[in-house]
């Protein structure tokens, strides 16, 4: 199973989290994403996964004219958000959780 | 803006146009679409800043990217409506050719085939944009499709001419001389109709452009035969430099 195809779905949970650590735009998103050491996969994979978010209403955007020049689109949490990443959350704890036990069983019997 | 917009590389300024011109043809709304196309023009002007490529940004297939996006935009129904109204232009068109000819008749395989063969054309020539947006041609393959494309109206409506002569079907419309005069006036009605709604000029250049010389060449004393060459090559010439000039026009103002 390649990186990407595991990726799919944790992307859109951390997406959440770092929104939840406050208004960002689009750039700063994927920057942040990077600096926690999702290298592999390219900047622009966060849009569609963005526009979906929108569409789901888990994300609002509001556009604020930045200082260098285009309009910059912000994305914060809704409720729905929130709710989804807490959802998110403890789905990924109890996978975390079952994954880190068979890889630990399987190491120690050896 | 335009002063941000000379920062970004040729690369990155040949993907945003594409991606616009691929969403435009896939039919998403036009919101949507500037939306997303200007939030990537700001991340690539970031990231240019700092010295990332486009491929960084976008990955290895431009094509793939933009189905990504264009999978999660949603599809504008106002597309739908424009159908009917092209197939009225090309009828007020093949209408005031005919009577300005002095003689509106339709047979059923024309009146089938008319609208089939513009509709048939609208998607294909929608399909073909979006093809174009999302692959990288030569210069000389660029401009064989587009001579391809701008001959493929001529050579469907030509089809349906030959169809016509070798198969009879009933004729389902017959205009006389004072039909075929409100024929005229009713196609133009539809041309200036069509000129308001969409404000544009363009339904009333081009059947200028189009019926002008034929008509001009008929007050002429030319042979039979040579007012039909005149007319065909004057029609075939314009039609091409139309759509080669509509197509430049279409990717400059992409640019916007």
């Amino acid at each position: 199973m390649s990186n990407t195809q595991m990726l799919k779905g944790i992307l859109d949970g951390c997406l959440l989290a770092i929104i939840n650590e406050g208004e960002v735009y689009g750039y700063e998103l994927a920057e942040k994403l990077e600096s926690y050491g999702f290298q592999q996969t390219s900047e622009g994979t966060i849009y569609p996964l963005l526009i979906r978010m929108q569409k789901e209403e888990l994300v609002t955007t509001t556009l604020k004219k930045s200082t260098a020049g285009p309009r910059r689109k912000y994305y914060s949490l809704t409720r729905k958000g929130e709710e989804e990443l807490q959802a998110f959350i403890e789905r990924w704890n109890q996978l975390s959780r079952s994954v880190d036990h068979i890889l630990q069983k399987r190491g120690s019997g050896k | 803006m335009s002063a941000l917009k000379h920062t970004l590389t040729a690369e990155s300024q040949d993907f945003l146009d594409n991606l616009r011109l691929y969403l435009f043809s896939s039919g998403k709304k036009d919101e949507e679409v500037k939306e997303i196309v200007e939030e990537l023009e700001d991340h690539l002007i970031e990231a240019e800043k700092r010295g990332k490529s486009v491929s960084h940004i976008i990955g290895h297939s431009p094509k793939a990217y933009m189905e990504q996006l264009s999978n999660e935009m949603s599809f504008d129904f106002k597309w739908i409506s424009y159908l009917p109204i092209i197939v009225l232009g090309v009828f007020a068109y093949i209408l005031l050719g005919d009577s300005m000819r002095g003689g509106v008749q339709f047979t059923l395989l024309q009146v089938v085939g008319y609208p089939a063969v513009c509709i048939i054309l609208v998607l294909f020539y929608l399909k073909m944009f979006k093809f174009l947006a999302s692959t990288k041609l030569s210069k000389t393959k660029t401009i064989i499709t587009t001579f391809i494309l701008g001959s493929l109206p001529i050579l469907f409506f030509l089809a349906l001419l030959f169809a016509n002569d070798a198969y009879k079907t009933p004729v389902v419309i017959k205009l006389g001389a004072t039909g075929n005069i409100i024929a005229a006036l009713v196609a133009i009605a539809i041309f200036l109709g069509i000129s308001l709604w969409s404000k544009t000029w363009f339904t009333i250049v081009i059947p200028t452009m189009l019926f002008l010389p034929e008509f001009l060449i008929s007050l002429t004393s030319f042979e039979k035969e040579t007012k039909a060459i005149l007319t065909i090559s004057v029609l075939f010439v314009t039609l091409i430099i139309y759509n080669v000039y509509t197509f430049k026009k279409a990717k400059k103002e992409s640019r916007i």
